[in-house]
């Protein structure tokens, strides 16, 4: 029987041999489908890249660059030109040319399941002018359509007309450096270079893409040798990722701020206890007492691991709109939220529920807790309700909360998506501020904000940015801001790996 | 009832193991009862808790460790130890009270009445129990009563079909038949003279099915659906402590383990003794 | 016979029915992920057209009749999540998890039997006393604390034995290569404890009971030689019901390899069920009940034929 398993095993080894050449990369997430319209996630859209290219791209740094368009031109405020580059192939043959991108837009703007609406809201039409330039108009004069189009990755008409959605979430057909070979969902997906790719072959034949979402795994892999690269190192785990002398370890400032939304539209809230029956948080002191009356440095050092930064404004120094006469988040001053609250006619504190995710951010209900835990000094009772993230936003979605922790990344590397999509009032018909889920409401924030979209000058449309924020934050104290998370990846000295500012991991650039 | 009758009793201390499963099962009960004696931290009173205090192991100030937000383990265990025991406990009890009526009910009349409770009982004996609570778990969310009354929907069945057979062979039997004839009504019948005769084995079913209570709710708050960890069960402890097991943190999950399985173990020798005392078939 | 089949065939299609419905109103009222699928940029609008677009926004009753004239077709519908038919997901992940259950199985079995007879034979002897006090703490011991004590042990201190994933697959099993192995020993003891525990038990208790009859009285007056009384007569009349309880048994292990799943990331259907209950992914959920009760259904079914054959005294 061992002789029989022995030759077994000696017969699997020989048919797992002869590739030397690939990479392997432990991923925390996997992808959610082939069809790169279908889910706009992080870790769908990373695996993606790999495989598909969109007319323009991002760098390690965010900034753009021409990817399948050459060049452009805006010789009106809603008109672009935009050039097509020559002699792409997709990876079944195909030829790419504005035909393709045609179709593209036109799926991603008008098939119902997809996931990047959004990104291409602004867009009015977008058409051929000859085989290799297109022109698209947006609604009204649009800065940041370029950092949008990053987001659509182009399909090939030819292949897809007529297929299914089943096929079409199982078949990636791109132009991108890799192509894809098989997926095995869950498990692992398998790609190989793509020889005649436009910026080159990529340095690795073979890449395998494996999604290890348990912490745990994770680190094991990594750690035993059987990935080369992993991403979300956990915060309690990087003491045994940096003893490793075989593995480099890699912290980028990533996009995401967490932070807390409190209900102030309710005068009376569901989960609000208070000795008047109203809702204090509606009362700017309140709000100002909460972010007083949080020890973040506390929740940084112990819950994160110092793995975070403090966050003193929603968006991180990579996007536009940072300003850097905010640069620090309050200091801790439980006497000073104390004094706020009893001028609030709340000096024995309410009680209140905080409602977080527990498998969404990085260790997103322990920082909850810790939340609860520094609010309690101050005399808050705050009891945390830590859901599924399926059962949290939905019940955040139906305002079923009065005070919640959540997380917002502005992938455009612009902050107009935190402005637009919470800091507004919420309005259905204009698609402003879905996820302002404590209806915050500026009137005067909301006209700087709309004003800001059509400014094509930067440094006028930054002016306007930063001074909504201001508005919305240091005098309204729309948010708490709690921290910016960040990335941290391992990877095995043997590979050149260099974090990007998106999170993706893309294998084109490790060498 | 029989089961309180002095030889039983003497009979029972006559195995040294079983003793020892009493004497333990009575200890843990005593911490759980009152924990804010014993214990040196209310876990739940988050004023008492610091950040400062995160995972430190095992110490003078905290015997067992602490876990990420600064909770001394030894207090959480206490507290985690009262809220498994009710929710095991809390759970049989209802489970009786619903297993049992429904049981006597459908074995005294039979019919359609029958039928349609067996029927159900069938249908979820053909199907995993964690299963079945793992579904109502995931459409309430995790919570202390709901997770009672998810075990009890698991399980009613056992008590219900127990109830049933002795039912249907005690109301053969002369008792039963002269009490009706004598005129008396249904109701009474059922209560007063055929009552008495099931239960002792369903006080062996029950006892034996606690510990199986408190081992799916531990199980369902280790997969994320039983109690939240902000009212913690032994079993939701161990679940946030498996998250950094492997970072070193070992006490935070272990030291809630251990005492799972004691509490566990002393409650299955109980059951197990009690059991052999009231088969007659196994005794010599 | 044939009506005995007919009968049991309309008990489970009724079973199956019932599971399906009732699961499916759970879920129903659990809510949708359309929140979770749209990323933050999309308007409200967005939520309404995809919700549409799955079906979502109908009431109880028509997604439920499109639900059942879908299985009428042998489709249980298309994931939410993924977008895929949910059965080809569900079946994609079942050999791991059916690997796991059915050596954990074999294993219980080929320990348990042997065991229980042990300590039935001189059930007051040191050795039966050990065997009956480690079968106490094998059931008493949660899955999960087991799997738990293995890791810190032969991973965590030790490091002889990888913590979690599948080795690698030969054929189509992990089991015949030396990674695949690896993998498998503590998943298997994990799943396996349990069952070990309770099939030695009721062994023991089976022997006992028959051991104690008159008929093997009876035998052992009259001279046939002890051996052949345990390991033939009482131990064939204990291992008749015994086949039952296995076949309810099998279905419990595949269940609570949802929990061995969890713990060792063992990439089988376990894993995807808890995700997909807390993705709110219905069609998957359902669709993997289904398949378990299915299999519940059908082990019960050949137990019970299986009996008939064994078991002369039982006609059905």
């Amino acid at each position: 029987m061992k002789k029989m398993i022995m030759g077994l095993a000696t017969v699997a080894l020989l048919f797992s041999a002869g590739n030397a050449a690939t990479l392997k990369v432990g991923l925390a997430s996997g992808a959610g489908s082939m069809d790169p319209y279908a889910h706009n996630e992080t870790a769908t859209n990373s695996i993606l890249s790999n495989i598909f290219d969109a007319l323009i791209s991002f760098d390690k740094d965010l900034k753009t660059h021409p990817a399948l368009a050459v060049s452009w031109t805006n010789p009106e405020p809603t008109v672009w030109l935009m050039k097509l580059r020559k002699g792409v192939k997709f990876h079944n043959g195909s030829d790419f040319n504005a035909d393709d991108v045609v179709f593209s837009y036109d799926r991603v703007k008008n098939w119902d399941k997809s996931g990047f609406k959004g990104k291409v809201s602004m867009i009015k039409e977008v058409s051929k002018v000859d085989d290799f330039t297109v022109k698209i108009v947006t609604n009204v004069p649009y800065p940041i359509l370029l950092r949008k189009l990053t987001y659509i990755h182009i399909l090939d008409k030819e292949t897809l007309e007529g297929k299914s959605e089943q096929w079409i979430g199982l078949h990636a057909i791109g132009t991108g450096p890799y192509k894809l070979v098989s997926w095995s969902k869950g498990d692992h997906i398998k790609l190989d270079a793509n020889p005649t790719y436009w910026q080159g072959k990529g340095k690795y034949d073979k890449v395998l893409l494996r999604p290890l979402t348990n912490n745990a795994t994770r680190v094991a892999a990594i750690l035993s040798n059987e990935v080369d690269i992993i991403n979300r190192v956990p915060v309690v785990d990087v003491n045994r990722v940096k003893a490793n002398d075989k593995l480099d370890f890699f912290v980028q400032p990533g996009l995401r701020l967490i932070y807390l939304q409190m209900d102030q539209d309710r005068d009376k809230s569901p989960y609000i206890k208070s000795h008047d029956g109203k809702n204090p948080l509606k009362d700017i002191r309140v709000r100002r007492a909460l972010y007083y009356g949080i020890n973040e440095d506390a929740i940084i050092k112990y819950v994160m691991k110092t793995f975070a930064k403090p966050a003193s404004q929603l968006s991180p120094e990579a996007v536009f709109g940072y300003d850097p006469s905010i640069k620090t988040r309050v200091k801790y001053d439980p006497k000073k939220a104390k004094a706020l609250l009893a001028e609030a006619g709340y000096p024995d504190g309410f009680e209140i529920v905080l409602d977080a995710p527990n498998n969404r951010y990085i260790n997103d209900s322990q920082i909850a807790q810790a939340i609860a835990s520094s609010l309690a000094k101050i005399g808050i009772t705050v009891k945390v309700n830590a859901t599924p993230k399926s059962t949290f936003f939905a019940e955040t979605g139906k305002l079923n909360t009065s005070f919640f922790l959540i997380g917002w990344a502005s992938s455009d590397g612009d902050a107009s998506s935190i402005f637009d999509g919470v800091v507004h009032t919420f309005d259905k018909d204009k698609g402003y501020g879905r996820y302002n889920r404590g209806r915050f409401s500026s009137p005067k924030a909301d006209k700087l904000i709309e004003k800001s979209a059509g400014i094509m000058d930067p440094n006028e449309r930054l002016k306007v940015l930063q001074e909504a924020q201001r508005v919305a934050l240091v005098e309204e104290q729309c948010f708490i801001p709690l921290h910016y998370q960040v990335d941290i990846y391992a990877a095995s000295k043997k590979v050149h790996f260099e974090p990007r500012t998106d999170s993706r991991i893309w294998a084109f650039d490790i060498k | 009832m029989k089961l309180f009758k002095n030889e039983l009793l003497i009979e029972y201390f006559e195995d040294k193991l079983a003793v020892v499963g009493l004497f333990v099962f009575t200890l843990l009960c005593i911490f759980a009862l009152a924990p804010a004696i014993f214990s040196p931290q209310n876990p739940y009173d988050l004023a008492q808790l610091f950040l400062e205090n995160s995972f430190q192991g095992p110490n003078q100030n905290f015997l067992l460790g602490t876990d990420e937000q600064g909770r001394d383990i030894l207090s959480a265990i206490m507290y985690g130890l009262r809220v498994s025991l009710y929710v095991g406990l809390a759970s049989t009890i209802l489970s009786v009270i619903i297993g049992f009526s429904l049981g006597l009910i459908s074995g005294y009349y039979g019919g359609w009445v029958d039928t349609i409770i067996m029927r159900i009982a069938d249908i979820q004996l053909s199907f995993p129990a964690i299963l079945i609570a793992l579904i109502i778990m995931a459409l309430w969310g995790a919570g202390i009563g709901k997770i009672i009354i998810a075990i009890t929907i698991v399980n009613w069945v056992y008590y219900a079909r127990t109830a049933r057979g002795v039912v249907l062979s005690e109301k053969e039997k002369d008792y039963a038949q002269s009490a009706k004839a004598l005129g008396m009504r249904n109701f009474a019948i059922i209560f007063r003279e055929i009552m008495p005769n099931v239960t002792a084995p369903i006080i062996v079913i029950a006892t034996v099915r606690i510990a199986n209570a408190i081992i799916l709710e531990a199980t369902l708050s280790f997969l994320g659906l039983g109690v939240p960890i902000t009212e913690p069960s032994l079993g939701s402890l161990i679940a946030n402590g498996y998250q950094v097991l492997f970072s070193g943190y070992w006490w935070t999950s272990v030291f809630p383990g251990i005492i799972l399985m004691v509490l566990i173990i002393s409650i299955n020798l109980i059951g197990d003794r009690t059991r052999d005392i009231m088969n007659p078939r196994l005794k010599r | 016979m044939t009506k005995y089949i007919l009968n049991r065939l309309f008990h489970s299609t009724l079973v199956m029915f019932t599971i399906s419905f009732i699961v499916f109103f759970i879920m129903f009222k659990a809510g949708d992920p359309v929140e979770l699928m749209l990323p933050p940029d999309a308007t409200q609008q967005d939520v309404v057209e995809m919700r549409a677009a799955l079906g979502l926004d109908k009431s109880f009753i028509v997604q439920y009749q499109k639900f059942l004239s879908n299985v009428a077709e042998g489709n249980l519908g298309n994931s939410f999540i993924y977008g895929q038919p949910a059965l080809d997901i569900v079946f994609e992940r079942l050999p791991a998890t059916m690997e796991l259950a059915v050596i954990a199985m074999i294993v219980s079995i080929l320990l348990g039997i042997p065991l229980g007879i042990i300590s039935s034979i001189k059930p007051n002897s040191i050795l039966s006393r050990i065997i009956m006090f480690f079968s106490l703490a094998g059931i008493s011991v949660p899955v999960f604390w087991t799997g738990m004590i293995l890791v810190l042990i032969f991973s965590v201190i030790l490091g002889v034995l990888p913590s979690s994933g599948r080795g690698e697959v030969y054929l189509f099993t992990s089991a015949f290569t030396w990674d695949g192995i690896k993998h498998l020993i503590m998943p298997v003891i994990t799943l396996s404890v349990f069952q070990l525990a309770l099939i030695l038990r009721l062994t023991r208790t089976g022997m006992m009971e028959v051991l104690m009859q008159d008929y093997i009285k009876l035998a052992s007056a009259k001279g046939v030689p002890r051996k052949v009384i345990v390991y033939y007569h009482a131990l064939k009349n204990t291992l008749i019901p015994l086949i039952t309880v296995i076949g309810i048994q099998f279905g419990q292990l595949v269940a609570f390899t949802i929990v061995t799943e969890t713990i060792f990331a063992w990439p089988g259907t376990g894993k995807l069920i808890i995700d997909s209950i807390q993705n709110l992914d219905r069609p998957i959920v359902v669709a993997y009940l289904l398949v378990i009760s299915f299999i519940f259904v059908a082990i019960n079914f050949i137990v019970d034929v299986l009996y008939t054959f064994i078991d002369p005294r039982v006609r059905v």
